[in-house]
């Protein structure tokens, strides 16, 4: 399938403002301000086909919301081209906006003072939405996320938890091709966190609408994006699956033994000992896709074995050990063909 | 020593950052002035004294009363107090040891200190330079006239503050700050003299604690009354300040029952 | 367009239905602008009771001046200065960056979104002053005159609704506006008086860069039949022609800064 969104060499370059030390420092930079350019994203490619739910992944300040600004046609690139279902979005900011949804976590769509149906009620007139796709829409994405019992009452009463569902369920009224979604679980509760996650997942699922989230929560993009981007300082890292992003990242399988009696000194061929005392004993282990039985038959210690456990690596390991690693040259890594099957 | 440096230059820096906002403070002050004098000037038009004041006498009035003695920054007391009892926020003021009238009342001292130190006094100093700054009528009044400063900013701040607080019975500080805004335009004689009010209006105004605010200070340091009459005037000042001091303290104890029994 | 008007009004409702459910507070505010005003009117009304006039207006005159200004002022606020004042919070809390992902323009969703019954106090205001004045000014009354008022009171609403545009256009680079409001203010008091009584610096820039002269002090002057510095008989037209012109430069300039636009919040 032909890729909806696609960044070619997209690059963003902001003007910041240099703060010189020392009294002479302050008058000059009131005279003439010295500006640095800061690249928030640099040289950026990747596409996503319709259907896919991506991770839009990396630390605070890694140009994750410039490039969804870039996506959704708050900002233009300074090089390179994103195209948005066939537009450039910040020339054609009006038409794009009709096709995409668009909810950022930390701001509301919603009228404060009014009921939710009124905010609804809104949106259809602002997206032009047919009556019958509305009341539809309306009916069905209410019901998924449980808004019936409040949809009347002013959104100044709603629970956080409350309005981030109806926001999403407004963000979809219009039948949106895209949704972006920036940090859509933030502050919620864990309750209200898998609620959302598993609509949107769903959404992804059966309406085949297209996500691409950014979150500071790993576990948003284990449960909805089957595929991550990560990026950090503006580059871009990683672009692929999980588990190959584990693969190529080297994060490490992790075995605990417990055994019954002192094992003394412990070895296992293709494992590296991490740590352990008394009777338990931690080892990485290489990628190299041994099961638990070819591991344990090549133990070698002094003492029966009373307890195996083998930990997959967390994304968020995977994710530490690549910043423990970083200096030591991150070049991206590419998992999977730019354009997906 | 170095420790006293480093603060004079962050401080510096400080304000270099926001020169920008303080130049324009300036330009705007100035703007308003000018329009005062011009207003005098067109509506003087060659007369050399009305009521015994000369055009000279109403430019010293128009750039004292409306800088060191302008009432209009006290609105922001009334904006401040309205948001810290919209927000909350006076439940924990209730909590610190400092009473909040005093917390509050030492803050906007702060402003209007910086404000006459930067604002103030380079607009009297321009404009002096441009129109002429007649002196105080004698030592003695110029003496009285710092007093009567004195009594000006507390009478400002406690109005400010009185009304202020009453946003925790009635209606929202926005439509306070209007009231009093209309309400000291024309009885602190800051932009009209009381001296040109008509005759019934003017005892009035002459009579209310809020002619302590421009009028009164601006007659003493133009030597419009005898020292016997600065001195009593000033005690009557003071008496003001101690009535509306006493006010702002019943009001307050209301108030914090209400905080008390609403639960902030 | 018919689908965009009907969403604009629909806006509209939307904030009026909002304000209408704090009736007793929105009566309160009217009164307590209305009374704001008052006090510096009567400010005036003292001057010219002891002076006779200022700058040859008299007090019937300068009420009609008076009127019309707080007139036009509030026709042009009600769609502008509450939204747009608070500008520089809109882009740094990166509201601003919302309004763009919707399909609409910007400018016209904040106005009428942010649309203001708050002004009821100064349109009363001003008509009462107006209403009291012209009886005693003795306007000859004709198509031309009728056409001053009307168009006159139009363009000072343009003029205003167009300067607070360009000073909130400013945040969208600038981020930051506040101050620069104050600055137009400070003209705006200027703009309350004939403008004739200022140096001529004053009045050139009043009816030039700072089009703020076009607000009540060109359009009375021509329908008290007096004479405008520089305009001359050029007057009635450059009076109607100020606000549509304030308005074009206005649009210009708020697209320039829209172009500019980098983003707020994070």
């Amino acid at each position: 399938m032909a890729a909806i969104i696609s960044a070619e060499g997209v690059g963003k370059v902001f003007q910041q403002r240099v703060s010189q030390p020392g009294i002479l420092g302050a008058i000059r930079s009131f005279v003439a301000p010295v500006t640095r350019p800061v690249h928030a994203v640099a040289d950026i490619t990747f596409s996503i086909a319709a259907g896919e739910a991506v991770g839009y992944l990396g630390p605070n300040g890694a140009g994750k919301s410039t490039m969804i600004k870039m996506l959704t046609g708050i900002l233009t690139p300074s090089v390179g081209e994103v195209t948005v279902l066939g537009r450039k979005p910040q020339q054609e900011r009006v038409a794009n906006a009709r096709d995409i949804g668009v909810v950022f976590g930390q701001r509301t769509q919603l009228w404060w003072d009014l009921p939710l149906s009124d905010s609804f009620e809104l949106h259809r007139r602002l997206y032009r939405v047919p009556d019958a796709l509305f009341s539809k829409n309306r009916a069905a994405l209410s019901d998924m996320m449980e808004l019936t019992s409040f949809i009347e009452r002013p959104v100044r009463h709603l629970s956080l938890g409350q309005r981030m569902r109806a926001e999403i369920a407004m963000a979809l009224m219009h039948d949106p091709k895209i949704l972006f979604l920036d940090e859509p679980t933030i502050g919620l509760d864990v309750v209200a966190k898998d609620v959302v996650r598993k609509f949107l997942s769903r959404i992804n699922r059966e309406r085949g609408t297209t996500i691409i989230l950014t979150t500071h929560d790993l576990q948003d993009i284990e449960e909805i994006c089957p595929r991550l981007i990560m990026v950090d300082e503006g580059r871009l890292l990683f672009d692929g699956t999980l588990p190959a992003l584990r693969k190529s990242f080297g994060a490490r399988r992790r075995l605990t033994l417990e055994f019954s009696g002192d094992p003394g000194e412990v070895r296992l061929v293709g494992a590296r000992p991490s740590g352990g005392e008394g009777l338990l004993r931690e080892f990485l282990l290489e990628d190299d896709g041994r099961s638990l039985v070819q591991l344990l038959a090549a133990l070698e210690a002094s003492s029966d074995v009373r307890d195996v456990r083998l930990h997959e690596p967390s994304i968020e390991e995977v994710i530490r050990t690549h910043y423990q690693s970083k200096g030591s040259a991150p070049a991206p890594v590419t998992g999977r063909p730019a354009v997906p099957a | 020593m170095s420790a006293f440096l480093a603060l004079v230059s962050a401080s510096f820096r400080r304000e270099a950052h926001h020169r920008s906002q303080m130049m324009m403070r300036i330009v705007g002050t100035l703007i308003e002035i000018l329009a005062r004098i011009s207003i005098w000037h067109a509506v003087y038009a060659g007369r050399g004294a009305v009521d015994g004041i000369s055009i000279g006498q109403m430019i010293v009035y128009a750039l004292i009363g409306g800088t060191l003695l302008s009432s209009w920054d006290a609105t922001m007391i009334v904006r401040d107090i309205g948001t810290t009892i919209r927000t909350g926020a006076i439940g924990s003021s209730l909590l610190r040891p400092a009473s909040y009238p005093m917390m509050l009342m030492a803050e906007q001292l702060g402003t209007r200190l910086f404000d006459w130190l930067f604002i103030s006094v380079p607009v009297i100093v321009i404009m002096g330079l441009i129109y002429g700054l007649q002196p105080p009528a004698s030592l003695p009044h110029c003496l009285l006239f710092i007093g009567y400063l004195a009594v000006s900013v507390v009478i400002v701040m406690l109005t400010a503050m009185l009304v202020g607080l009453f946003s925790f019975w009635v209606f929202d500080a926005h439509s306070l700050e209007w009231f009093m805004r209309g309400l000291l335009a024309v009885l602190s004689g800051g932009l009209v003299p009381i001296w040109f009010f008509p005759g019934g209006l003017a005892e009035v105004a002459r009579a209310l604690p809020f002619s302590w605010i421009t009028y009164h200070p601006m007659a003493v340091y133009l030597g419009q009354h005898d020292l016997f009459w600065s001195v009593q005037h000033l005690l009557i000042g003071l008496g003001w300040v101690a009535a509306l001091a006493l006010a702002v303290v019943v009001v307050w104890s209301r108030a914090c029952r209400q905080v008390v029994v609403q639960g902030g | 367009m018919r689908e965009t008007l009907s969403l604009l009004f629909y806006l509209v409702r939307l904030r009026v239905r909002t304000r209408l459910e704090f009736r007793a507070s929105l009566v309160i505010a009217w009164t307590a602008q209305g009374f704001g005003y008052a006090g510096v009117f009567t400010s005036i009304w003292i001057i010219l009771t002891r002076f006779e006039n200022i700058g040859g207006w008299s007090w019937p005159q300068m009420a009609l001046f008076l009127g019309f200004h707080t007139l036009g002022y509030a026709l042009g606020a009600c769609f502008t200065l509450v939204q747009l004042r608070g500008m520089e919070e809109i882009v740094r809390g990166g509201e601003f960056d919302m309004l763009l992902v919707r399909p609409i323009n910007p400018w016209a969703y904040l106005v009428f979104s942010g649309f203001n019954i708050e002004y009821g106090g100064h349109i009363l205001l001003g008509l009462g002053l107006i209403v009291w004045a012209l009886p005693q000014v003795g306007i000859v009354w004709s198509l031309p005159s009728a056409l001053m008022l009307f168009g006159g009171l139009i363009s000072s609403a343009f003029i205003t609704a167009s300067c607070i545009t360009v000073v909130s256009a400013c945040a969208l680079v600038l981020q930051r506006a506040r101050y620069l409001f104050g600055l137009y203010f400070d003209f705006w008091e200027l703009s309350r008086y004939p403008a004739s009584i200022f140096a001529p610096v004053f009045q050139l820039a009043l009816l030039t860069v700072i089009p703020l002269g076009y607000m009540a002090y060109v359009p009375v002057s021509v329908l008290l039949g007096r004479p405008v510095p520089y305009l001359g008989a050029f007057a009635p037209f450059a009076s109607l022609a100020a606000g549509p012109l304030a308005v074009l430069a206005a649009a210009a300039f708020w697209r320039f800064c829209l172009r500019r636009y980098q983003g707020g919040g994070g």
